[in-house]
């Protein structure tokens, strides 16, 4: 930090341009198959029912949470998520937002993609799930099963692509 | 009360055998020296697909030898020759040619000892006699006549650090610089890329890892003076790899630099760690990278090697009092047999088409061949294990394998360029405090990549067949043999 300080503190500025998105995303929730449902109820069971086992009541919660999900998919089988995502432009960089505890590559993404001299990508601006990759997913345990996730991939793209256009529409 | 002195005695006696028997650290001796390696010019350098003659050296290059022995009862207990070479890679033949040299110097020394490796610089001699490049046979200083000089200077060099070997201390250093980045490039088709476009809707994710550790070993003499640093760095020196020039690339700074804070006669040694897919060259926000370095008044080169040498600065100025005069040091070598990657008849297609056009080419004009013949011969090598796999369906590589244990800290080499993953497997199930994994000592062809599975469904240079003797399969055996090696040194 303290180097980074010394390099740019002679090339502060007073004009710069100052812009200021904020959107709501519709991002298509990750779904629940029925397999992950009936685990999570399987789990959800033997907690409560298991008296020697010190059950922390947010286990509890996590894997009712997947069962309701499901539930509710029964009326609305395309279910959205919807993440308020800001963009602001100050000078050559650019924030952006998101709720999620998203994962590395999609900030790499952006920051890729990104028109901006500099992306500053601001993760868990929000209630924050995580957000995993495609093959994180395939991989499983902790932060990738469908208990830590109310997006998944899909709606991690989209989260991308949005991001990025609004970015990218700062310097047309 | 006579019986149970006996007893004592009997009983002490057995556990001093049961503890000498225990890995006991010994005595450490070190010598050093630095080899001028610089050739005369002009020259052929390697790396690139077309021919570059060199016409300047840009810096001189070197190669930096360590000379690690410890004494147990005033008797070598154990020793490691270990020589960096700003060189694309050793061609083995060269590694051995460089030992048949040092017994002329040092009868009867342990050459299997001797380790060579490369930093993987671009702007090197080619150090292969044949089948590289289609070289003009005059006025540029000749492939033979180069690894003449080399082999002389090496070899020197290594008589000479070992005769001044003496008493020193040494202590371990760890910490962190971004030199290296991953180079493969995944698309959401599931192809990848060498080096290509990440600023696309396509672009998915960075296709490996990336290893920002910087490992450092550094040497006192009996007076307390820093005579040698060790920095390893998962990063290929490649940042000018285009030039038609000699170039040491960021390991000129590096040294420098490191030379500035310890003195000009200190050898600073480069050990490359597993970066196959690992480039000192950015993919993404590279504007951003560019404006700081700007905002310094620094070269890309400069700004690598600043990187560099802060880690290696504050890496010693944690580590200064913890010195160690004796260690526990163990050096095996033995030959690993590797499965080799198979050849499949589309590869050996599509190889057949290329060669036959690249011919055509060069026949309706000579001068096509600085451009073709090297990807032709690199293909040709394609046919060739081809033809081969003919009559041994299960060809096996023969990799010299060196495992080193240094006090806290283990050393272990390959001859390819890995990809990072296999090494941080390797620094993952380690049981060493610190393990430095070092690629290119010695190589079997220019541009031996060992791709990953990933890699390998991916495509693209260094994954495909034409780029890797062994593939994941033989990386894996390479991966649990080198374990099992460091591991051994700390038994349960």
């Amino acid at each position: 930090m303290i180097q980074t300080y010394e390099a740019v503190k002679s090339d502060s500025h007073k004009d710069l341009s100052v812009d200021h998105k904020v959107a709501t995303l519709h991002l298509p929730a990750r779904i629940v198959t029925k397999g992950e449902a009936d685990y999570a109820q399987k789990m959800r069971d033997e907690d409560l029912n298991d008296p020697k086992v010190a059950v922390p009541f947010s286990r509890i919660a996590w894997n009712k949470a997947v069962m309701d999900r499901f539930e509710s998919q029964k009326t609305i089988p395309k279910p959205i998520y919807e993440a308020e995502v800001h963009v602001v432009r100050i000078g050559d960089i650019v924030l952006c937002t998101n709720p999620f505890e998203l994962y590395t590559e999609y900030g790499i993404q952006m920051k890729a993609r990104s028109k901006a001299l500099q992306t500053f990508v601001l993760q868990l601006s929000g209630s924050g799930t995580y957000l995993p990759t495609k093959k994180a997913v395939g991989g499983g345990h902790y932060s990738a099963i469908v208990q830590s996730n109310l997006v998944g991939p899909e709606g991690g793209q989209v989260l991308v692509d949005r991001t990025i256009e609004m970015i990218n529409k700062f310097w047309p | 009360m006579k019986q149970f002195l006996k007893r004592i005695l009997v009983h002490s006696f057995f556990f001093t055998i049961a503890l000498s028997s225990v890995s006991a650290a010994d005595v450490l001796y070190v010598g050093c020296a630095t080899a001028d390696i610089t050739p005369a010019l002009p020259i052929a350098v390697t790396g690139q697909f077309n021919l570059r003659i060199a016409d300047k050296a840009e810096t001189p290059i070197s190669a930096s030898v360590l000379v690690l022995e410890t004494r147990k009862n005033g008797q070598t207990a154990d020793l490691a020759v270990m020589v960096s070479c700003d060189l694309l890679y050793i061609p083995v033949d060269l590694t051995e040619q460089v030992r048949k040299e040092v017994v002329k110097y040092l009868p009867g020394f342990d050459v299997t000892k001797i380790i060579l490796n490369a930093t993987h610089t671009h702007t090197a001699p080619v150090m292969k006699e044949e089948g590289e490049y289609s070289i003009p046979k005059e006025g540029v200083t000749q492939v033979s006549a180069y690894r003449l000089f080399f082999t002389n200077q090496v070899a020197k060099a290594i008589a000479d650090a070992w005769k001044k070997r003496d008493e020193a201390s040494v202590a371990w250093g760890f910490s962190y610089a971004v030199a290296g980045y991953n180079r493969r490039i995944a698309y959401s088709d599931g192809t990848s890329g060498m080096s290509s476009r990440t600023n696309l809707p396509e672009f998915q994710n960075l296709e490996g890892s990336e290893d920002h550790d910087i490992n450092t070993l550094f040497f006192w003499n009996k007076k307390g003076k820093v005579i040698a640093t060790v920095i390893g760095v998962a990063s290929p020196a490649q940042e000018v790899e285009g030039r038609s020039a000699v170039n040491a690339d960021f390991w000129h700074p590096v040294r420098e630099g490191i030379r500035k804070k310890f003195g000009s006669d200190v050898c600073v040694v480069a050990w490359l760690g597993a970066a196959g897919d690992l480039t000192p060259h950015m993919r993404y926000r590279q504007a951003a990278d560019d404006r700081m370095r700007e905002l310094r008044k620094l070269s890309r080169m400069d700004e690598l090697a600043r990187r560099i040498i802060s880690a290696v600065e504050e890496a010693y100025e944690t580590v200064r009092e913890d010195r160690h005069a004796t260690v526990v040091f163990e050096h095996k070598t033995e030959l690993l047999p590797l499965p080799e990657r198979l050849v499949t008849e589309k590869d050996y297609g599509e190889a057949r088409v290329f060669i036959t056009n690249a011919q055509s080419q060069i026949a309706a004009d000579p001068k096509a061949a600085d451009r073709v013949y090297r990807m032709m011969k690199w293909q040709q090598a394609t046919l060739d294990r081809y033809e081969r796999q003919k009559k041994n369906l299960k060809p096996i590589y023969n990799m010299e394998l060196h495992v080193i244990r240094l006090g806290d800290v283990a050393i272990c080499t390959n001859e390819f360029e890995l990809f990072s993953d296999y090494g941080i497997r390797i620094q993952s199930r380690s049981k060493a405090l610190q393990t430095f994994v070092i690629q290119l000592a010695g190589s079997p062809a220019w541009g031996a990549y060992l791709p990953t599975e990933k890699a390998v469904k991916g495509g693209a240079y260094s994954a495909v067949i034409h780029s890797s003797l062994i593939g994941p399969q033989g990386g894996q055996v390479l991966v649990d043999r080198t374990v099992e090696l460091i591991n051994g040194f700390w038994p349960e």
